[in-house]
């Protein structure tokens, strides 16, 4: 198998070079505020194809900037932004076959503090919320809940409602599984509306907005010759939930609300995107938890979640509400069905050594194992937080086969506040480790034994976690904006607090490590950013990302060194254009910037 | 509380639900009749409804139901995107009339209206969050929904259980309208 790799490389790296040959045109030029001054740290971000492909640079001190690779004799849409002044959009630019096109690009600056409000991340909105929220076990609710699929704090959460309004949305959330306690649920109608009310929220926001480079600092050199590549892939009504790099160099991902696997080729110049759909198993509209609060543009009938490839390529894939593992061969684009023998509602999956799939069971309180070598099954009961809570969870399966004869709601797809097993990876030496979110424990199972140990950790709400080549886990906080380090030698954590301004207001869904450098990269899930750390340095860097709303949930690397993750707010039309995306972050790697811009210009 | 106790708390339990599930089916029979009588009764009364002009709105879609639930409606476009009670309009301008509550005087019909809607694919879902009489689950709610799309009017009725929420009760196509996808560009 290892040598089929090295063939894929080799195909990766002559697909880059050809790529490049092919996309040799671009853009170039300064970007300049109205009295000709340079603007730093502006996002030039370039759009062509259908469905679209758009590219992002950043800008220099001297404003120049350079967006290459682009498609020859293309027309290109041209948007640039740069929080403090209106965002400059700009249709039908024509890249030519000569090389770089040369396109200088004038910013308008925001009059009205409001705009300049409205550029900002959902997180700092947020914060206006967390800041009347004085009781630490209520904030760690509301962040962990009401945060749990979509920003809190874009424009469609901060708009202000009456009080019965919210009350509907909010009884409809903890139908989907995000339930908040009663008395604090009571509390939230008054305190959003008083938190986003614009004529507090803007002026607390944009205090020294009139000074604009030092309101929103442009990014740091390093971030700034970083490039974002975004594929539009799915429609309005997908969520492109998590996705892969296969070693093959193409990207998977699995669009849960239209049970589709989509495939797609970045060394392509349109992509080539490819749609699998998952066959549904004659299941209804959300699968075996019915349709108590289905999203309304959802077919949901399997809800493909999670992927990952095993050893020989192969994708694995949980189908959260068919209750089934999924393993698609790239090869005849076959599916074949596994049906979970116990659990409700597989989540996130790994592969292991031995070529096994484990995965988190996430409404059941379960972790699984399939050997698809022998056909064994093992599904291990995780412990729940007291009695009560252990009848309910067992009771989960009865009610799930009385609601065929009573009108029953089993609890909503992700848990609500039951424990769910979330994140799961392998520590070098084979040991299988898994968060349980809600109940702020992480636990580690033997891989031979299945003998399982639980322990809590000194923060709240332990989402997806990755080990490093040491065998350190790396774990994000999602309630508690931190990334924590756990040695499972000595039991010790070691945390972090997340540098995301202001601070407190992150919610990393997850992290992957780049186990070639032991570079952590985490999901600046609320902030519209990636974020690095430097485990030999222990030094943060923060790449903004530049489409609105970017919720990211899990992340994967190509060999090139490419960040890779997907943007899955729910629900979609939330994000910024209103379609789901899978992006590329090429970090510190522009080479035309700073070299784009003539001597004495 | 020991192995024995548990067992016993559960087979209670379970000896409960149960018999909440058999018996009384002449009860549930003149219920089902009942609530479709009062389907049939709302559907008449969104046959009543003034018809839109010629010149007026293009779509409409309205829901009627009775005063002992609280319905919400659901109107996805073509371009699948859904106008409801929590996000009051669409990119395609589809637009969501009042919420109608529990305590909602007057009229008990919720409606969507797109101006100028664009062609295709038309969703229509109910969902059935509260009761406005404390009555529990299931709690069937009756419910008639009727979609005007030019001269032609798409109909539906049924019921709809309490915390359900029926993601298609009706859908339908409209073949010609207006796209404004340039609105759409980089929005």
């Amino acid at each position: 198998m290892k040598s089929s790799y090295v063939v894929f490389a080799a195909t990766l790296i002559a697909g880059l070079v050809a790529a490049s040959i092919v996309h040799a045109a671009g853009f170039q030029g300064r970007v300049l505020d109205e009295q000709g001054e340079a603007i730093a740290g502006a996002m030039v971000t370039v759009r062509f194809g259908e469905p679209f492909q758009e590219r992002t640079v950043f800008s220099d001190d001297a404003g120049g900037y350079a967006v290459g690779g682009l498609p020859a004799e293309t027309s290109h849409r041209i948007r640039v932004r740069r929080i403090g002044w209106a965002d400059l959009r700009s249709w039908d630019h024509q890249t030519s076959a000569e090389g770089m096109a040369p396109l200088d690009l004038t910013m308008i600056r925001h009059t009205d503090p409001a705009e300049v409000a409205a550029q900002l991340p959902a997180n700092h909105w947020y914060a206006l919320v967390l800041d009347k929220l004085t009781d630490e076990h209520d904030r760690e609710q509301f962040v962990r809940q009401c945060t749990f699929c979509h920003q809190q704090g874009n424009r469609a959460t901060r708009l202000v409602r009456d009080k019965e309004e919210w009350d509907k949305v909010l009884a409809l959330m903890a139908r989907m599984g995000a339930g908040l306690d009663a008395e604090l649920a009571a509390r939230v109608p008054e305190l959003l509306n008083t938190a986003y009310d614009p004529a507090t929220a803007v002026p607390a926001l944009t205090q020294g907005w009139e000074d604009a480079h030092a309101f929103a600092p442009a990014p740091s050199p390093e971030v700034r010759r970083s490039i974002v590549d975004e594929y539009q892939l799915g429609g309005r009504s997908s969520v492109q939930h998590d996705m892969i790099v296969h070693p093959s160099g193409h990207i998977y991902s699995v669009d849960m609300t239209t049970d589709t696997l989509y495939r797609m080729d970045p060394r392509a110049p349109d992509g080539a995107r490819e749609a699998f759909v998952i066959p549904t198993e004659e299941l209804g509209l959300g699968g075996v938890l019915g349709s108590s609060a289905l999203p309304s543009n959802s077919d949901m009938r399997v809800g493909p979640h999670s992927l990952q490839v095993d050893g020989d390529g192969a994708i694995w894939i949980t189908l959260a509400v068919g209750n089934l593992l999924a393993k698609f061969d790239p090869e005849d684009s076959s599916f074949t069905m596994e049906p979970l023998p116990g659990g409700i509602y597989p989540h996130t999956l790994r592969v292991d050594d031995r070529g096994r799939i484990w995965y988190t069971i996430a409404v059941s309180n379960h972790v699984g194992m399939y050997d698809p070598g022998t056909g064994q099954h093992e599904v291990i009961r995780v412990p729940a937080r007291g009695f009560g809570e252990e009848v309910t969870l067992r009771l989960i399966p009865f009610f799930m086969w009385l609601s065929q004869y009573v009108d029953l709601d089993v609890g909503g797809s992700e848990g609500g506040g039951l424990p769910t097993p979330y994140g799961i990876d392998f520590a070098p030496n084979g040991d299988v480790w898994f968060s349980q979110l809600n109940a702020h424990r992480i636990g580690r199972i033997d891989p031979d034994t299945f003998e399982l140990t639980m322990i809590d950790t000194p923060f709240s709400a332990p989402r997806r976690m990755r080990f490093d080549s040491e065998g350190k886990l790396w774990i994000p906080g999602f309630s508690s904006n931190l990334l924590s380090r756990f040695d499972p030698e000595t039991s010790e954590f070691v945390s972090y607090t997340l540098p995301i301004e202001p601070l407190g207001t992150e919610t990393p869904y997850a992290l992957n490590v780049d186990r070639r450098s032991d570079t952590v990269w985490i999901c600046g899930t609320n902030s519209d950013t990636l974020i690095s750390f430097e485990t030999s340095t222990e030094e943060f860097t923060i790449y903004p990302l530049p489409t609105q709303v970017t919720y990211t949930r899990d992340i994967d690397f190509d060999k090139a060194g490419g960040v890779w993750t997907s943007n899955s707010n729910a629900p979609t039309w939330q994000i910024e254009t209103g379609v789901p995306r899978v992006l590329r972050l090429i970090p510190g790697r522009n080479p035309d910037v700073s070299m784009s811009i003539p001597a004495g210009r | 509380m020991n192995r024995n106790g548990r067992g016993a708390v559960a087979i209670l339990l379970v000896a409960g639900v149960l018999q909440g599930c058999v018996g009384g089916e002449d009860e549930r029979a003149a219920e089902a009749a009942a609530l479709a009588e009062q389907s049939d009764d709302l559907a008449t009364h969104l046959e009543s409804q003034p018809k839109p002009s010629a010149d007026g709105p293009a779509v409409i879609v309205q829901l009627a139901f009775g005063p002992e639930a609280d319905l919400d409606l659901y109107v996805t476009d073509p371009l699948l995107e859904t106008v409801y009670f929590a996000r009051h309009e669409s990119r395609t301008g589809g637009r969501i009339g009042a919420d109608v509550r529990c305590d909602t005087p007057g009229e008990r019909i919720e409606e969507v209206r797109f101006a100028a809607p664009w062609p295709g694919r038309y969703r229509v879902g109910i969902d059935h969050p509260r009761r406005c009489d404390d009555e529990p689950a299931p709690a069937p709610a009756a419910y008639a929904v009727t979609a005007r799309v030019d001269s032609n009017t798409y109909r539906a009725q049924g019921t709809v259980d309490l915390e359900r929420f029926e993601v298609i009760v009706l859908e339908f196509e409209l073949q010609e309208g207006s796209a404004d996808e340039q609105r759409l560009e980089f929005d």
